[in-house]
Parts: C-alpha cells; sequence; structure tokens
C-alpha cells in the first residue's frame, strides 16, 4: 500500500494553507491522494499545484523536486490549454504524455478548484483508462473540499 | 527578407507579455494565468507573437516567465535567440539587484547575443536613472545600451525592438 506523506514542511506553504485552511479540508485533500495511487495500479506519484507552477501538495514513491516538477506541470497545463485555444478546440480536459517507461497525466480541477492542477504519473502496467477515470475521481474529490480564492 | 528571434527576460511584472502584445501583428499566445500571490496575472510557459517590419523582415518575439522555478523553460525558448531585451522594473525596491539575477542567469546569452537593457516604470527623476544603471553595468564590466520604455507604448517597443535589430545587423555585417 502506498502511502501519501504530508507534505514537507518546506513545501507546506501559503498555497496548502491558502486553499485547505482546515485540517479537515487538509486531510480530505490528502485522502483523495491516497485514494487515487492506492486505486491504480502501477501509479507511483502524484502532485497538486497552483495553475501557476507552485506545489500544494505531493505523494511520490520515488526522489522527485516537488517544486520543480508543480513549475513544469503549471506549464504543461497553460501549454495545452493555450494549444487548444489555437487549433480552435475547447475544454482541455487532460495533457497525456507517454513515454517508454510510463504515463503522467496532468488536469486542471474543476470549479471552484479551477486555480489547481493534479498531475499522476504511473509505470507501464497502467491502464490509461483507469488512470483518467481515478484521477477525474480524485479532481473531483478535492474540489469539494477547497476554499477557493477570495477574487 | 530575414527572420530574427528576440527573447525578453526580466522580473515578474515587468511587462513582457505587454511589450510583446503591444507590437505583435496578430494576438499573441500567451499562457498567463491568475497569480496566487499577486492580484494579477503571471505568464507560466511563454509568450510568442510576431512583428513584420517595413522592410518585410520578421521578429519573432517570445517572452519567458520571470520566476525562477520557471527556470526549467529559459533555455528552451530562449534556443535560437538572436537578440536578448532585459526588461527592468525601476520601481521595484532594489532594481538593479533584481537587473543583476537575470544578468547572472542569462550571463552566456548575454555574452554571445545583442543585449539591450530597458527599464520601465520610469519617471521623471527616477532613481536609479539610466546613467546610474548604465555605471552599474560598467561596474560588471558590461557595455550594453540603457533605454526607458513604457511597454504599452507602441512607438517605445518598436524602438526598443528596432535597436536590437539594429544590433544584429551590425553584427551580421562585421
Amino acid at each position: 500500500m502506498k502511502t501519501v506523506a504530508e507534505p514537507k514542511e518546506k513545501i507546506r506553504s501559503a498555497p496548502f494553507e491558502q486553499f485547505f485552511p482546515e485540517q479537515v479540508q487538509r486531510d480530505a485533500c490528502l485522502a483523495a491522494i491516497a485514494r487515487l495511487l492506492e486505486g491504480v495500479k502501477g501509479s507511483y506519484a502524484s502532485v497538486l499545484a497552483t495553475i501557476d507552477g507552485k506545489p500544494v501538495a505531493h505523494a511520490a514513491n520515488d526522489e522527485w523536486r516537488p517544486v520543480r516538477v508543480a513549475a513544469i506541470v503549471g506549464s504543461l497545463c497553460a501549454l495545452g490549454e493555450t494549444l487548444c485555444k489555437e487549433i480552435n478546440q475547447r475544454g482541455c480536459r487532460n495533457v497525456l504524455i507517454e513515454t517508454d517507461t510510463g504515463l503522467s497525466v496532468v488536469q486542471r480541477l474543476p470549479s471552484p478548484a479551477d486555480r489547481l492542477i493534479l498531475m499522476t504519473s504511473s509505470n507501464r502496467e497502467t491502464n490509461l483508462g483507469v488512470l483518467l477515470t481515478y484521477t477525474r475521481t480524485c479532481a473531483a474529490a478535492i474540489a469539494r473540499v477547497v476554499t477557493p480564492p477570495s477574487d | 527578407m530575414q527572420d530574427h528571434k528576440l527573447l525578453f527576460i526580466g522580473s515578474p511584472g515587468v511587462g513582457k507579455t505587454t511589450a510583446i502584445r503591444t507590437v505583435s501583428d496578430y494576438p499573441p499566445v500567451s499562457t498567463e494565468v491568475p497569480s496566487t500571490d499577486e492580484d494579477r496575472n503571471t505568464t507560466v510557459a511563454l509568450d510568442f507573437g510576431e512583428l513584420t517590419l517595413e522592410d518585410g523582415d520578421v521578429l519573432r518575439l517570445y517572452g519567458v516567465p520571470g520566476q525562477d522555478r520557471f527556470d526549467f523553460i529559459w533555455p528552451l525558448v530562449a534556443e535560437g535567440a538572436m537578440g536578448l531585451i532585459v526588461l527592468v522594473d525601476n520601481s521595484l525596491p532594489e532594481p538593479m539587484a533584481v537587473l543583476d539575477t537575470y544578468l547572472d542567469n542569462f550571463a552566456d546569452y548575454i555574452a554571445d547575443l545583442p543585449t539591450i537593457v530597458a527599464l520601465t516604470r520610469m519617471h521623471p527623476g527616477s532613481v536609479p536613472s539610466q546613467a546610474d544603471c548604465a555605471e552599474h553595468l560598467a561596474r560588471r564590466r558590461l557595455d550594453l545600451p540603457v533605454v526607458a520604455v513604457d511597454p504599452r507604448v507602441r512607438n517605445d517597443v518598436l524602438f526598443l525592438v528596432g535597436m536590437v535589430v539594429a544590433m544584429i545587423e551590425k553584427r551580421e555585417a562585421a
């Protein structure tokens, strides 16, 4: 069973407290990520980031640098959505990266959590449909407990 | 007809996106999102616009995010750049210190490419002045032009990119 670490102190930063000000919200957010990783065979990491590329929470069985991954995830999501607009598509759902060794899906959370992005990574054992479904379910669960920015 | 790639760098909110938008022939590609810690938008990947000059030359204008957490994308976007424009927000508390961070981070590019330093948010009597900035650069043994621009003013940005193009063409002619 995978474990979801509390965000390390150094990244338990303003965004985590800002979007999840109450402990019950933070617990629900981390529990949703835990369910995601438990439910998807082959998944090994998930990062929750702000749309401007700051780490909010993460879980990884690997030595990642969440600060850098969050920034890249922010750029990727923006590029995916920008490309969709440029080619006259609407409603960008995911940015999908497929490699020889695995899959990563980047997804903006639904409103009212649409200033957050979730990325899930897995190895080649993973069924893409399962990965997309669980990531979307996790995103919806986090959106139910988030406190959106007041503006 | 020539094609020049110019890169705008500088701190968040300095006016890189605005400068490109001000002169681009069409609405530029923009990756702005709301900032989580400031009441404004911020670029998280790149800006891209094009400007066709009277002689038919085309300038491809790129901007990169100012925050150093996006430093992974700087070399990706900078690849193939022929000129560099460093925008400096002169209203910041320590604009020369901010300038130094970009001079350091882009030192290899500045050594190789025609580069201009452009001060934004200048007002009569602003400190540091253009001369102060030039002295600051000289202390770093950098001989770079320093101009004052308002990124919202088309003629200012046209002047700026025109200077960089002139520097590129002078280098190519040498």
